[in-house]
């Protein structure tokens, strides 16, 4: 920012210019935290666009000492060093809090309090005391920060206060601010609530929720689903959704299409085929034969250095890509429900179907469980809208409709079937796979493998040529998945 | 009297403006600029190596052209003649040197005649990942050492060489380069996005015709394709140095004329130039965290790194699970180019803002990157590569991970001097980090 563009007229002892050079001063200290920006102006906060802004107070930089405006730079800086660091873990501070009427103003006031010890106690940052030393007291629960400040610094920040704020602060004492591990905080979170909530009263948060655009909720929302099981997440977008106009449509998806970023598979690409051109030029030795002389490039010479040869390649546009992938899921009623659990069915597949799609191939679907419900191969995202769709009937694949489905493709593409193995028509099932050249199967066990009449129909496929079989019992075996093609697609 | 930093940012200034426009994404401090204008000029200084990335016809070889033609004081035209097309017919005696096969066939002598490109200050290849890998190989390790080898003659030059190579995304017709050859340049930049704008000018079309002098460069071509024997070389080389101190007067001319005050450097300010930067002061805090850095990549289930084991690893949520390796030579590169950027800045030290602001940069080229990672990128909006924002991610996440473990850091280094290596094994498995855990190793 140009000193020009900085309007205050900062009427204490700092200049404009000294004011960005504390400013950059306390970037340093705090090892330059994303917020590059600020500006002076009517009321303090953050703006939130393609840069992080602070805004200043320009009352507050009249008032303060340079000490004091160092620890106000800081205070507000160590929220992107420190606490709350991004806008994922405000959105999950207010979701623990939902409790609460005044949530915002409780994840404020606490997120505001953990910079200021991460400041006093980890970084040395006593210019945060000046800060509190010179600024206004703003209400009845700031009197209970400065006072559970005053106990933990040992500085007079307040002075003495009645009982009930002591009895207050004593409540605080027994929770450790700085112990963020994602359980404690929540933990820690509710506890200041209880003890500061009916004192707060016309606070304004500083950081808002609301001040985000969509597209940095959305995104902070997916990397909630990292942290967060599918019901947890779920609640978050209903409730982030009643806070902003950002909804998150079908979360369950979002939260599957995110736990399968997780993984990723092999894919055999697909081999190389067309007829060898001339590619690199290369020294002629004397064992090569006389055939690949080239006498152009070697000045009409046979003379050793100066003869060279070309070495034939496939053409260079015939490099290997990803076929196109059809994945045969089962979404019977002994499948998990993807709405009701983790559904390690819809899991792999996501990852199957997100691993084709950003090698370049598209996707096709047939879901199968009284019917089969058939998506041609796309690009699209109805791809995962068809795996995650659960029928919840029989197990019944219309090995008829499959055909006339796999006729309709022009090309071949690998063919995936997702099951845990309970099909009632195997022997037409076996039938079918018996004609294709080959097949990846994946087979869910972790609810049937103990059940013999459903490990049976699996090692009637498993015996079949061309058919590779990967058990799916956990999480962890979805990297294990491999797809391979073989060559054309019947035998 | 020597050049200072200010008078290199009037260069970049003055190619920003005028030679090359592209959208100023990289931040040091209060300044934004150009990553492509400032580390081509810096690569060129220091006689580095540096990948362009980017789309067709986005102003890769251009720029390099352009930018080098400046930074060396030769005419464009010149510059232009020596690049070299990567294709998969070229051969060393279309790049390097020919026999004389007059003098072959005539006199039965073998006489070497080297080409234009051993006598360039600046090797520029154009798509060098669509010259075979044998070729790239044999160039880099040429240019590396400025030593140039063919049938049996050898020639030694005493300084060095900036090389750039542009190369497209991947795509049909491309070799990929080989991590070997990746790990060679010190720094990789892309085309930026261009500002409505800026882009406005580039449709009308750029003029440089304050670089070029066609009349020049061909009488440098002539004058080297006469002298190119080896006995020669040095008189060539001579010959393009003292070209370049006349053309240097030139370019600054012709500046004057057109408004700007511009004062390229002489040779031997490139060289004090250098010095400057090799012995720029480090901080304790840069050296702190490339430390941590360099241990937390290191792959904890065996040195062989094979992401695939990383679902389930007690190390999954390290860089270790993002980058597959940061090299020696990568480090090297870093500490230069963080001591170029603070250098170039007018900072006292080269610190973990530069550092930081070099890292991308000079990994997100050479190292491979998880699926993981990639995937967790792709769909962000940016104006970057995705790998290139999957390395930026990660780095700042191992400095939020380091600012928290920074002050056990250095209690652990006095611990370890102090030679108590109990209470370094208690800090190790109190933040269960690579980096203490490294320091018990040997």
């Amino acid at each position: 920012m140009e000193d020009s563009e900085c309007e205050i007229q900062a009427g204490g002892a700092v200049s404009n210019i000294e004011l960005r050079k504390v400013f950059e001063k306390v970037r340093k200290k705090l090892y330059y935290p994303p917020v590059e920006e600020f500006e002076v102006s009517e009321k303090s906060r953050f703006e939130f666009g393609r840069r992080l802004k602070l805004v200043i107070d320009k009352g507050e930089v009249k008032m303060f000492s340079r000490k004091a405006l160092e620890g106000l730079f800081a205070l507000n800086l160590n929220h992107w060093a420190k606490h709350p660091y991004d806008l994922k873990t405000i959105l999950l501070e207010e979701y623990w809090l939902r409790d609460f009427e005044k949530r915002s103003e409780i994840r404020d006031i606490f997120d505001d309090l953990v910079s200021a010890l991460d400041l006093i106690f980890n970084r040395g940052v006593e210019e945060v005391i000046d800060y509190y030393h010179q600024a206004p007291i703003r209400g009845k629960h700031d009197v209970l920060i400065r006072a559970y400040l005053q106990r933990v610094s040992g500085e007079k920040l307040i002075g003495s206060v009645n009982e009930e704020i002591e009895r207050r602060v004593d409540e605080l004492m027994k929770i450790d601010f700085l112990d963020l591990r994602k359980m404690r905080l929540r933990i820690n979170l509710i506890r200041f609530g209880k003890v500061i909530e009916d004192l707060i009263e016309g606070f304004q948060p500083q950081i808002s929720v609301e001040d985000f655009s969509e597209k940095d909720l959305k995104e902070a929302l997916k990397e909630a689903a990292w942290e967060l099981d599918e019901r947890e997440f779920e609640d978050l977008c209903k409730f982030i959704g009643k806070k902003t106009e950002t909804t998150i449509k079908k979360p369950r998806k979002v939260w599957y299409m995110e736990k399968a970023r997780s993984y990723s598979i092999y894919i055999q690409s697909r081999s190389k085929t067309g007829s060898l051109y001339p590619s690199e030029i290369k020294e002629f030795e004397f064992d090569d034969k006389i055939e690949a002389f080239n006498p152009v490039e070697s000045y009409g010479k046979l003379i050793p250095g100066i003869a060279k040869k070309y070495v034939y390649e496939d053409f260079e546009g015939m490099v290997g890509g990803v076929s196109d992938a059809v994945i045969v899921m089962d979404s019977s009623g002994s499948m998990t429900d993807p709405g009701r659990g983790v559904s390690y069915a819809v899991l792999g597949a996501f990852v199957i179907a997100r691993n084709y799609l950003e090698n370049g191939a598209r996707v096709g679907v047939v879901n199968f469980s009284n019917e089969n419900l058939s998506l041609l191969p796309t690009r699209g995202d109805a791809v995962f809208d068809y795996l995650i769709l659960y029928q919840g009937g029989g197990t019944h694949l219309d090995v008829d409709e499959l055909g006339r489905y796999l006729d309709r493709l022009r090309t071949q593409p690998d063919l995936i079937m997702i099951t845990d193995g309970g099909i009632e028509n195997i022997d037409e099932v076996s039938e079918f796979i018996s004609k294709l050249k080959s097949m990846t199967l994946i087979w869910i066990k972790k609810h049937v493998k103990g059940l013999k009449e459903f490990s049976e129909r699996v090692e009637r496929l498993k015996a079949m040529k061309g058919v590779e079989v990967f058990d799916v019992e956990d999480e962890k075996d979805i990297p294990l998945i491999a797809v391979r093609k073989f060559g054309d697609f019947y035998a | 009297m020597f050049m200072e930093s200010d008078e290199v940012r009037e260069i970049y200034d003055f190619v920003q403006m005028n030679l090359f426009f592209g959208d100023e994404t990289l931040s040091i401090g209060e300044k934004r600029c150009n990553p492509l204008v400032l580390f081509t000029i810096i690569t060129s200084f220091l006689d580095g190596k540096e990948l362009i990335f980017g789309e067709y016809g986005s102003g890769k070889t251009t720029s390099a052209e352009r930018i080098t033609s400046l930074t060396k004081t030769l005419p464009l035209e010149f510059i232009q003649a020596t690049t070299i097309h990567g294709h998969p017919e070229q051969t060393e005696e279309k790049m390097k040197a020919t026999l004389d096969l007059a003098a072959l066939e005539k006199e039965g002598k073998e006489i070497i005649r080297w080409k234009l490109l051993p006598f360039s200050p600046a090797v520029i290849i154009d798509e060098i990942n669509r010259l075979p890998v044998g070729k790239q190989s044999m160039i880099l390790n040429e240019v590396d050492r400025n030593i140039w080898s063919y049938r049996g003659e050898t020639l030694i030059f005493g300084e060095g060489k900036s090389f750039f190579g542009t190369i497209n995304y991947q795509d049909a017709g491309t070799t990929l380069l080989i991590p070997l050859l990746l790990d060679r340049f010190d720094i990789a930049v892309e085309t930026t996005m261009l500002h409505p704008v800026r882009k406005r000018l580039v449709r009308r079309g750029v003029d440089d015709s304050i670089l070029r002098d066609s009349k020049l460069a061909k009488e440098m071509i002539e004058y080297i394709m006469e002298m190119n024997i080896s006995e020669k070389s040095d008189e060539v080389v001579r010959y393009v140095a003292e070209i370049s101190a006349s053309f240097r007067e030139v370019i600054e001319e012709r500046a004057r004329k057109n408004g700007f005050r511009l004062a390229l450097p002489e040779k031997k300010e490139i060289r004090k130039i250098n010095e400057e930067i090799e012995s720029f002061p480090v901080s304790f805090d840069l050296e702190l965290l490339m430390d941590y850095l360099g241990q937390e990549v290191y792959c904890h289930l065996g040195m062989h790194k094979d992401f695939s084991k990383c679902s389930g690893c007690h190390y999954a949520n390290y860089i270790c699970s993002d980058l597959y390796s940061i090299s020696n030579r990568a480090e090297r590169s870093i500490l230069l180019y963080s001591k170029a950027l603070a250098w170039w800045n007018g900072d006292e030290e080269a610190d973990v803002l530069h550092l930081i602001s070099v890292l991308p940069f000079a990994l997100w080229h050479r190292t491979e990157i998880s699926d993981r990672k990639r995937s967790e990128v792709r769909d962000i909006e940016k104006d970057v590569s995705d790998e290139f924002f999957a390395v930026q991610d990660s780095i700042r996440k191992v400095k939020k991970r380091w600012e928290e473990h920074r002050s056990l850091q250095i209690e652990a280094y006095n611990l370890l001097k102090k030679g108590e290596e109990k209470e370094v094994e208690n800090i190790a498995s109190l933040t269960g980090h690579p980096f203490f855990k490294s320091l018990l190793r040997g």
